[in-house]
């Protein structure tokens, strides 16, 4: 395990931020992070729910992805952020939530439909590292969002297999693909495993066959080392054909799938066959389409998974 | 972008579509309309061709839609 640290600036980035009033009660009430802690604020209202509880917000981004991470010490990392013309909605979804600085971001793979709308979040929240697996893309898109990321002096770390980004004691945040990029785009799609006590996600970015065999010769499969169980399955390149095989659905074991799709679009997505091997297994299906953005909550004995119109 | 030839770039395929990065723009095409060889991450540079038979075409199809339309009242 290779160990980066975006903590030291997370840490020094707190107490410059005490004067946020959310994460000023998040941290005093914090007892997963007492490293994070400012000075108490004076005058501040107690919370009457203390923000114990990791969150993931699916945000409905069309057709794209964009998830955002609440640690349960309050602490904010962003996977993605939809296509450009959905930038200006993930900062307003993230100024909802109160989130006032990232801790990390973290582009899956180049395409337009997951780093369109980063280059808005970094202009507007202070982002303590960025995470790329490091395709070469040739749009503009990504010339102009490394341009930025070099202007704000982020730090940029390769996302790569067993890398391990420390966000918070307790929290588990690794990348279990792609051992470095591939020549394909989706097939170098940071994969990456998120575990919290008994609760563990998948979030696949746009790996299809290709990836998921490398993951899943590399875990073990099935019978193999747990690498890639967990309850949460963020499928797949929007639920195309092309992935979600029987084989990692046998290893991963999911009880809640979750496809950030557009409505309507015009790629076929997600797949039919690919629907039916999750509804096979019993797996529950939550799509941003139908669903709206999707909040799965885990308190540290329960797992609650809700869509905006579900 | 060099010179005055205009560029876009071949973000991804989709199945059969080619999403196309132009400017700050996603296009979709598809994937036969390309130069063989156009692959993920192509550069490819375009050239605009003006289609008279087709102009005069829908020109007539609009007049003739706004004449229908008037007979109408």
């Amino acid at each position: 395990m290779t160990f980066r640290s975006p903590r030291g600036w997370a840490r020094r980035r707190r107490f410059a931020a005490s004067a946020s009033l959310a994460l000023v009660l998040v941290l005093a009430l914090s007892l997963m992070a007492p490293a994070g802690c400012g000075p108490a604020a004076p005058n501040r209202p107690s919370p009457i729910i203390p923000l114990a509880q990791l969150e993931l917000h699916f945000i409905d981004v069309g057709q794209g992805d964009a998830i955002l991470i609440q640690t349960p010490g309050g602490r904010h990392v962003l996977i993605d952020a939809g296509e450009a013309a959905y930038g200006r909605a993930v900062v307003a979804y993230l100024r909802k939530l109160g989130v006032r600085s990232l801790e990390v971001i973290v582009i899956t793979h180049p395409h337009s439909d997951h780093i369109g709308g980063v280059s808005r979040v970094i202009e507007t929240f202070p982002v303590g590292a960025v995470y790329d697996p490091g395709y070469a893309s040739t749009s503009d898109a990504y010339a102009k969002l490394l341009d930025l990321i070099e202007r704000k002096k982020i730090p940029y770390h390769a996302a790569r297999s067993g890398v391990a980004v420390p966000i918070e004691t307790g929290l588990s945040f690794t990348f279990v693909a792609p051992d470095g990029p591939t020549n394909d785009a989706n097939n170098s799609s940071a994969v990456i495993r998120l575990a919290e006590g008994g609760f563990a996600a998948l979030l696949m970015g746009d790996a299809e066959r290709p990836e998921e065999e490398a993951l899943l010769a590399a875990s073990g499969g099935a019978g193999g080392s747990g690498l890639v169980v967990a309850q949460v399955l963020k499928v797949g390149h929007h639920g195309s054909a092309s992935g979600t095989t029987d084989a990692l659905l046998d290893a991963v074991k999911p009880r809640y799938a979750i496809i950030s799709v557009g409505a309507k679009n015009e790629f076929g997505h997600p797949d039919p066959a690919t629907l039916k091997r999750l509804q096979a297994r019993g797996i529950e299906v939550f799509r941003t389409d139908r669903d709206g953005t999707i909040v799965v909550t885990w308190d540290g004995a329960a797992i609650k998974v809700r869509g905006e119109k579900k | 972008m060099r010179g005055d030839q205009m560029r876009v770039v071949i973000d991804r395929f989709e199945g059969d579509l080619a999403v196309i990065e132009w400017g700050k723009s996603m296009i979709e095409v598809p994937r036969g309309e390309l130069p063989a060889g156009a692959a993920e991450g192509s550069v490819l540079t375009v050239r605009f061709e003006v289609d008279e038979a087709e102009t005069t075409a829908r020109r007539a199809r609009a007049a003739e839609a706004i004449r229908r339309l008037r007979e109408r009242n």
